[in-house]
């Protein structure tokens, strides 16, 4: 565990309870989409526990199901059957409204094509997050010009989305997605769409964030990518079929027929 | 050129196939917007812009630009209707002319029974014209022949033309009529000839004439003094063919000239009827006008209503414009790809603008096709509303090849206009930027800019139709409900001729007693009586009091005040009270000293309010013939919109006294009652049957040529204002209808184009209420842009209105507000749908699909 008093980038704490040894908890999680008359399972009895500080790596061949996993865990999806606890509290027994508060108070994400809005500056993309909560504008001016800071891109705070490189978004996009500290960093093949020395800055930022408390869940195809992280878990089909934390919970393929 | 023409149109008609619900949006749209611009301009061309239906109307000259009727004796100043005498000066004398005609001014009601048969005589509607009026308007007789000068004299064998909507309607076309003795006012007539279907005569009005007999016949067959031998009545409108390339002023100068003439050949006459009118000789004047504009009875009152009305066709179709317009946008951003592909393929600009046009232009062809079907519709109501009351209209909504034509020019330029737009714009595609898909879901609104100007120009103009039909809906309640100075609830006013029935000047007295009577027996008649005219049943009559020890006025216009003759118990029959002295009763007759009652307005005028017990007359020589005994709330009995003139009221009963140069005959009119009124306890509802028995028990001949609640009188007098409020209503309601489309449209389109969006400011934090609130308050600024907008037009056009609208300023604030809630209201329920759905995207989905 890492003592959030060890930060020195940032002046507040993460929402980690430390006292909670699981930040994410699954159980029996299944996801399925109807297909004209039958169902196609894209995830299959998934259990899952995370500890507060964890660095996951979600694996695994294309259409595997790690998108859908991520996006359960990002409570972005609500047709999933089985229980989900974050920071202990029972996700399965929410309605929408209060995952979505829930998401909103935990949770930050990082896409592969940066999903930034085009019409929005650099500094207003970062503070979209903010503007969603009840923070008064001065307060959030701050937390922006701070991100900025961090980030190094206050150059760049005027520019528009397609006046940078596609590192340089990216980066953008993980300034957006941690401004509000969230405690949970969710990034789905977050350097896919760009070069090897792009993809090691970024990288190399997770780590940091990683090292200052920050909870990360990543989906990449790139085993150096993954040796960021320190756990591995890998799906095929919708089976969680290895996970370097537990190596005893590896299932054969043939399991599901 | 021709082929290439051709394949745009092949792939614009294989593009409209392919997306049927595009194509139907765009045609309905259209098919409203250019059909009531159509039906407005298919009654301007009926109306106003239609040529005589006659042989080369534009020789036609009218002597005088005015519109005058139907009797007029004395100086006119402006002179536009003659008596027999002053024409027949006029066509001796004039070179200028082919010919010259005359014509009636108004119209003769006629009774008329088929000859031989034991038929019942029915009443119809004749006009006096001179022998010569079928040549010199040029039209052909269908049966039979013409009048010829031969007919045009006293004495000869009395002859008519029958109009062929009275050929058809009377006698069902018979070919037996034409030859055969028809019973008109008692004497034998032969029909001679029938006109063409269509021909109306010269003046074009709601009712024109059913038959037509020469001029020297009036001396058989009038009721009243034969006109047609007095030199200073003026009656008969005069209509003239020059040849082409006659100077036109040559002949005003000389005609101007003649009157002056013939006017001082008569000064001593003149001065006889009205002392001091020879001194005004010099200022007597006419003008010499083309014949269809100035004999246009139905132009002249309709024409500021249509052309307030074509305007706001307009409206309504240049928001039709933009509303396709942005159909069109919507569809050029879906097809940008293949745009690009084509341009990057090596079409040229040009090629793209002109294909876009062509697919626009042959929409709004499809919607000019379906507008006819809404013009019709529309012209037809329009027809129904504006002309309620007549009978014989000389119009119908049968599209014709001018209005045909215009529904084509309309759908050519609305096609153009809304697809210039889009063709532009998607002529500037850039094809890189597009093939590299570089507008990704996430981009912003810039996109739909154009588009959501569009929409707030809609909002703008549907809030201009809606204000304004907002005021004249209020100035038309307020008409309707202004206090006319007398009650229109409960009673009934019937229109009669008793001459036409056979009643004589020496048997009137006995008439009127039993009429009274009779009708005091209906059951609830509270009063009953009758009068030369009544309020709101466009008759007037006017002449120039006179008084003792004052100097006698000019007999210009400013001393004209209206009168009529009235019997006892009329002021509580129509419901008018009197404020001072006393009402005309049954003694006012022979027996008795003649009184008149007189309205505010007139006391005021001529006795700063305390008259009565004071005397004036309508004769120099006579000008205390009649003492005031009453005066009586002003009246209005023309003109709702305007104060009530001076008026007086003299008994019916009582003969009045002439001097010469008139004779007693002259004054009989006054003593024939046009109207009778009666008044009932409660509803006059359903008492239609006991009246009508009751008029016959009097006289089996008095059927009633009309019979109305005086609430219906009222309300006609009110077809023009009711005509303009309810379809501006209609335009302001279609307008505002079809700007929420519009803003539904630009809306949905918005939402769809930025799911992407949508799902990533959920990922981010985005509740669905603040979603919903971002796609609402992006909507409702564009109505709000078009209140903006709208609110300082409408106040213009509020300015432009003034002069039409009754006792309501110019920009009413209820009016507004009401405006602006209905665009909200209606912005609002446009904008939930789209952004109810912007509420409910999936963000995984959106995110998906990135
Ligand atoms: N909306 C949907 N409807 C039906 N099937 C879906 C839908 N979304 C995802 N799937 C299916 O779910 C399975 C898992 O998809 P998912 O996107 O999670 O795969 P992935 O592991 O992220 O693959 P990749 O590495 O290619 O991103 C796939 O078979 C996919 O076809
Ligand atoms: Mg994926």
């Amino acid at each position: 565990m890492i003592e959030p008093n060890n930060i020195d980038l940032t002046s507040t704490p993460p929402n980690t309870l430390p006292e909670h040894p699981r930040i994410i908890e699954l159980k029996n999680v299944e996801r399925s989409y109807r297909e004209g008359a039958g169902q196609t399972w894209v995830l299959r009895r998934i259990d899952l526990t995370i500890r507060p500080g964890d660095f996951l790596t979600i694996m695994g061949p294309s259409g595997a199901g790690k998108s859908s996993l991520l996006n359960v865990l990002a409570l972005l999806d609500d047709q999933w059957r089985g229980e989900y606890w974050l920071t202990a509290e029972p996700v399965h027994h929410m309605n929408r409204k209060k995952r979505a508060e829930l998401a909103k108070r935990n949770i930050g994400m990082v896409f592969q094509s940066y999903h930034l809005l085009d019409d929005l500056t650099v500094q207003e993309n970062i503070d979209l997050p903010l503007s969603y909560k009840n923070i008064p504008r001065p307060e959030r001016q701050a937390l922006v010009a701070d991100a900025l800071d961090r980030f190094n891109i206050v150059g760049k705070k005027d520019l528009y989305p397609s006046q940078l490189s596609g590192g340089q978004q990216q980066l953008v996009g993980i300034a957006r997605a941690v401004i509000h500290r969230p405690a949970l960093l969710l990034a789905d093949e977050p350097t896919g769409n760009l070069h090897s020395t792009q993809a090691k800055e970024i990288m190399e930022l997770f780590r940091g964030l990683n090292e200052q408390g920050t909870t990360i869940i990543q989906v990449t195809h790139s085993e150096v990518n993954a040796a960021y992280g320190n756990r591995i878990v890998e799906l095929r089909d919708g089976w969680m079929v290895n996970d370097s934390a537990h190596p005893e919970t590896r299932r054969a393929s043939g399991d599901k027929s | 050129m021709f082929v290439a023409l051709l394949n745009h149109v092949r792939y614009a008609l294989r593009q409209l196939r392919k997306s049927p619900g595009f194509t139907l949006t765009a045609v309905l749209t259209l098919a409203i917007g250019i059909g009531a611009t159509t039906a407005i301009f298919s009654l301007l061309w009926s109306v106003m812009l239609k040529p005589l239906p006659v042989e080369h109307p534009e020789q036609l000259y009218k002597i005088g630009s005015q519109n005058k009727c139907c009797v007029n004796g004395g100086m006119q100043s402006d002179w536009a209707i003659f008596s027999d005498d002053k024409y027949e000066y006029f066509r001796d004398h004039t070179k200028g002319f082919r010919s010259l005609a005359a014509f009636q001014a108004g119209m003769d009601t006629f009774s008329v029974r088929r000859g031989g048969a034991g038929e019942k005589a029915q009443a119809a509607d004749g006009n006096y014209v001179s022998g010569n009026y079928f040549s010199t308007v040029g039209t052909p007789i269908l049966r039979g022949r013409a009048f010829t000068m031969a007919d045009d004299h006293e004495g000869a064998s009395p002859v008519a033309v029958l109009s062929y909507r009275y050929w058809r309607e009377r006698f069902a076309l018979d070919p037996a009529v034409i030859g055969s003795t028809l019973m008109i006012n008692g004497r034998a007539v032969t029909v001679v000839g029938v006109t063409p279907p269509g021909f109306y005569g010269v003046s074009l009005r709601s009712d024109p004439p059913d038959f037509w007999l020469p001029l020297h016949q009036e001396i058989d067959l009038t009721k009243n003094q034969p006109l047609v031998s007095e030199p200073n009545k003026d009656w008969l409108d005069l209509v003239g063919r020059v040849a082409p390339g006659t100077n036109i002023q040559q002949i005003d100068a000389q005609i101007n000239g003649e009157l002056r003439q013939w006017l001082q050949a008569h000064a001593a006459t003149l001065n006889a009827m009205t002392p001091g009118s020879s001194q005004l000789i010099p200022q007597q004047r006419t003008e010499l006008a083309p014949a269809a504009a100035s004999s246009n009875m139905l132009g002249l009152s309709y024409r500021k209503g249509l052309m307030l009305l074509l305007w706001a066709a307009l409206a309504v179709l240049l928001i039709v414009c933009a509303n396709v317009a942005g159909l069109m946008l919507v569809r050029a951003t879906a097809h940008r790809q293949q745009t690009a592909i084509s341009v990057a393929l090596g079409a040229t600009r040009g090629e793209v603008i002109r294909q876009s046009l062509a697919f626009s232009v042959i929409l709004a062809i499809f919607g000019g096709v379906g507008a006819l079907a809404v013009s019709y519709a529309v012209t037809n109501m329009m027809l129904a509303l504006a002309f309620r009351g007549s009978s014989r209209l000389p119009l119908d909504a049968a599209p014709s090849w001018p209005v045909l034509a215009f529904a084509f020019g309309a759908s050519l330029i609305t096609g153009l206009i809304f697809g210039a737009i889009p063709a532009w714009l998607s002529s500037r595609a850039q094809p890189a930027e597009a093939l590299r898909g570089a507008n990704r879901g996430s981009s912003g609104d810039a996109s739909a800019r154009p588009q959501q100007l569009l929409v707030v120009l809609q909002a703008a103009l549907s809030v201009v139709l809606l204000c304004a039909a907002g005021l004249l809906l209020r100035s038309l309640n307020n008409l309707e409900h202004q206090n006319f100075g007398f009650q229109t609830q409960g009673r009934v006013v019937a229109q009669i001729d008793p001459a036409l029935a056979g009643v004589k000047y020496a048997n009137l007295d006995p008439f009127y007693r039993r009429l009274r009577e009779r009708l005091g027996r209906i059951p609830g008649v509270t009063a009953a009586s009758y009068a030369a005219y009544t309020p709101m049943t466009f008759d007037n009559s006017s002449t120039t009091p006179f008084f003792p020890g004052r100097p006698a006025s000019k007999g210009g216009n400013a001393d004209s005040v209206s009168f009529t003759s009235v019997g006892p118990d009329y002021f509580q029959a129509i419901g008018a009270r009197i404020l001072r002295g006393r009402p005309i009763t049954e003694q006012d007759n022979n027996n008795s000293r003649h009184v008149a009652v007189v309205n505010q307005a007139f006391a005021k005028k001529y006795f700063d309010g305390d008259a009565i017990g004071r005397h004036f007359g309508i004769q120099a020589q006579l000008n205390s013939q009649f003492e005031i005994v009453g005066v009586t709330e002003d009246t209005k009995y023309n003109n709702p919109d305007q104060p009530a003139p001076p008026m007086f009221f003299l008994a019916m009963d009582q003969s009045i006294q002439v001097a010469p140069p008139f004779k007693p005959e002259d004054a009989y009119f006054l003593s024939y009652a046009r109207n009778i009124v009666i008044a009932f306890h409660g509803s006059a509802a359903g008492k239609e049957r006991e009246i009508r028995a009751a008029l016959t028990d009097v006289n089996p001949d008095l059927a009633p040529q009309h019979l109305r609640t005086f609430e219906d009188q009222v309300s006609l007098n009110l077809n023009g204002e009711i005509l303009i409020a309810r379809l501006t209503l209609l335009f302001g309601l279609t307008a505002l209808v079809l700007a929420a489309i519009g803003l539904y449209g630009v809306t949905s389109y918005s939402v769809a184009r930025r799911t992407g969006e949508i799902g990533i400011r959920m990922a981010l934090g985005a509740n669905r209420a603040q979603v919903l609130r971002t796609v609402m308050r992006r909507a409702m600024a564009q109505a709000l842009l078009g209140l903006a907008l709208g609110i300082p037009l409408a106040w213009l056009a509020g300015r432009l209105l003034a002069g039409r609208i009754y006792q309501v300023s110019s920009f009413d604030p209820l009016i507004v507000t009401v405006t602006v809630a209905c665009l909200a209201v209606s912005a609002a329920l446009a904008a939930l749908l789209p952004a109810r759905r912007a509420a409910g995207v999936n963000p995984v989905e959106a995110l998906r699909n990135e």
